[in-house]
Parts: C-alpha cells; sequence; structure tokens
C-alpha cells in the first residue's frame, strides 16, 4: 500500500476513490458490466489534463475506430489552441488496439512534429505492445513503461 | 486462389449486421469467442481478433464510406486443418486490389495503411476479392497444427 502511494504520488482521496471504483466494479457481474457499457457514459474512455505545457491523457478500453474521434477531437483542442505542445499519452489502460488506434496516434504525432514538440507512449500492455512493434510505430516514437521515465524524455 | 484441400467442415458459424463502428468490436469478439474452441495460444487469439477488427473496420470505413447503410457479413468455418474467416461488404468495391494490400497505401490521408498489413502478418493467407460498386470479400485463413495423438492411446 505504501509503494502504491509513493510510486504514483497519488493523494489519499484519489486512492480511495480508485480502489473504491476497483471494488466496486469487481462486484458488478459480467453481464452487468456489459450492459452498463452498453449503455455508455458510465466509462470515460478518453481524459486529458495539463500540467503546463504538456498534455497527459490517458486512454482506456479497446482503443478502435469507435474511440478514435473522441481521442482526436480531446488532444487536438489543446495542441489546436497553443495550450500543449508536448504529448504524453498513457496506454496502461488500453485491452486491444488496431490500426484505427494506431492511426490516430500518428496523426497527432505528425501535428506535434509541426509544434516542435514531442510524444510519447506510457505502459501499453504486452499484447499491446507487440502491435506497436509490427507496426513500427515504436521506431518513431519512444514507449516508455512509466510516466515518470515518459516524463524525464520529454524534459 | 488456393482451393481448400481440406473439405470437411468441423463447425462453423454465420453472422450479419448493420455497417456500424460498435459492430467492429462485435464481430471480434465473436470470431475470437468461435476459436476459443480450438487450442490456441493467447498470442493467436489477439491476432485473430487484430486480423478480423482490420477487415470489419474496412468494411465500414471504406466499404460503406463510414455510413450505418450497409451489412457486413461474417463467415467461420473450422476444417480440421485451417480456420477460415470471410468479411464480406457490398460497399464501394476496390479498384486495384494489389495497389490495396501494399504496406502503408490507403486511399484515405489520415490513415496509415496498415489494415493489410496486419491481416497479412497474422494469418497465413489473405484472399481478396472486390469488384467495384459491387462490394469486396476478404478470407482470412489459419492453418492449424495436425491434432496430436493422445498420450494414453498409445
Ligand atoms: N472493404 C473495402 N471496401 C473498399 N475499399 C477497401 C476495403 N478494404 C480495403 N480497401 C481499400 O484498401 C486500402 C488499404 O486498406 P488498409 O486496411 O490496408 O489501409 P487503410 O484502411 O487505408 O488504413 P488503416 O487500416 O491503417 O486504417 C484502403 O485505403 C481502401 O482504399
Ligand atoms: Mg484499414
Amino acid at each position: 500500500m505504501a509503494t502504491a502511494f509513493s510510486r504514483h504520488r497519488m493523494s489519499i482521496y484519489e486512492f480511495i476513490c480508485e480502489n473504491a471504483l476497483k471494488g466496486f466494479k469487481f462486484a458488478l457481474s459480467k453481464q452487468w458490466q456489459g450492459i452498463i457499457a452498453l449503455v455508455g457514459g458510465a466509462q470515460l474512455r478518453v481524459s486529458a489534463h495539463l500540467k503546463g505545457s504538456t498534455l497527459l491523457v490517458e486512454v482506456a478500453g479497446e482503443f478502435d475506430m469507435t474511440l478514435t474521434e473522441e481521442f482526436r477531437t480531446t488532444v487536438d483542442s489543446y495542441l489546436d489552441t497553443g495550450m500543449a505542445k508536448f504529448l504524453l499519452i498513457d496506454l496502461s489502460k488500453v485491452t486491444f488496439i488496431d490500426s484505427s488506434g494506431l492511426g490516430a496516434i500518428l496523426g497527432r504525432y505528425k501535428k506535434i512534429q509541426g509544434l516542435k514538440g514531442k510524444i510519447v507512449l506510457v505502459g501499453p500492455h504486452s499484447q499491446v505492445k507487440r502491435i506497436l512493434n509490427v507496426s513500427g510505430i515504436n521506431t518513431i516514437i519512444g514507449i516508455y513503461e512509466d510516466k515518470k521515465s515518459a516524463l524525464n524524455h520529454l524534459g | 486462389m488456393s482451393e481448400n484441400p481440406d473439405k470437411k467442415i468441423i463447425n462453423f458459424m454465420n453472422m450479419e449486421f448493420l455497417s456500424v463502428p460498435e459492430n467492429v468490436a462485435l464481430s471480434r469478439v465473436v470470431v475470437a469467442s468461435f476459436a476459443a474452441q480450438l487450442d490456441m495460444t493467447l498470442n493467436d487469439m489477439e491476432e485473430l481478433k487484430v486480423a478480423t477488427s482490420e477487415a470489419v473496420s474496412n468494411c465500414i470505413i471504406h466499404g460503406y464510406n463510414n455510413q450505418p447503410i450497409g451489412k457486413v457479413w461474417i463467415s467461420v468455418s473450422l476444417y480440421s486443418s485451417r480456420l477460415e474467416i470471410t468479411i464480406k461488404d457490398e460497399g464501394v468495391g476496390i479498384e486495384d486490389i494489389d495497389k490495396a494490400m501494399e504496406p502503408a497505401f490507403s486511399t484515405d490521408p489520415e490513415r496509415m495503411g496498415l489494415g493489410f498489413v496486419f491481416m497479412k502478418s497474422f494469418m497465413d493467407d489473405v484472399e481478396v476479392v472486390s469488384e467495384v460498386g459491387k462490394g469486396t470479400s476478404v478470407k482470412l485463413i489459419k492453418n492449424l497444427p495436425p491434432v496430436k495423438p493422445q498420450a494414453g492411446n498409445r
């Protein structure tokens, strides 16, 4: 527990909320989770917050064509207004990715190159990482295990 | 086009759905569930999901131009030595199939042309039949290892 706090630098409030949510989700049967997912709303799939000129984006769930629009508009609202030129994409909660998701990431990469900024990917699961490697995206965008080393790279 | 030498069908499944994005996830889960009866590794299952996702996404994005206007058909057939997944639409069709299958080729400037790259690298064979104005059919083939004799039966 103590390590979880220090590693992620969570506030106690965040820690309690996250774990309460985990417990809640666990208590739901698979079937109900499915229904909630279908009804939508309950799950936030793309969330972003700004830290200086670095935008931290977290994507959760299956990064396919159902998610690309939301990802693009969220990220671009910061890039196009000049609020951010560094982008950290947290993929640790992504359970699946295909060419649509990769295309959306690559589109942001191109945009950020124009802004002379930087982009990094963080924490993909092994399955997701394999897809990133097969696509070759790993040769142009840095992939980091944890947020701290990714942020170090962004400088 | 290679003829399937293995005529003995063990199992099959068909589905038909409207060209809406939500059905991409549905279709890859159904195909993976069907394949779960085989002795597949987690990696194989994941690859099957990606390949299916690519073919179905293409039907919706390109075939029907991102509109909920057409039907997509999937049929999965299991033979003793191979699994075949056919994904079909009645959309715009492909003008030049060889070109479409080249890595990084896309008719959409926002896209990367990775769909066929994934299908080809994750499946043993990919066969495409298409006619402009009529539609496209993509057959994904996965060869299955021969069934080993059970140890106890020797
Ligand atoms: N079902 C289809 N109907 C019409 N055209 C298709 C179909 N499938 C593929 N194509 C054509 O083949 C091209 C290559 O497909 P591929 O999936 O490799 O790349 P993409 O879809 O353009 O990009 P990505 O898959 O990386 O998002 C497409 O750009 C499109 O022109
Ligand atoms: Mg594609």
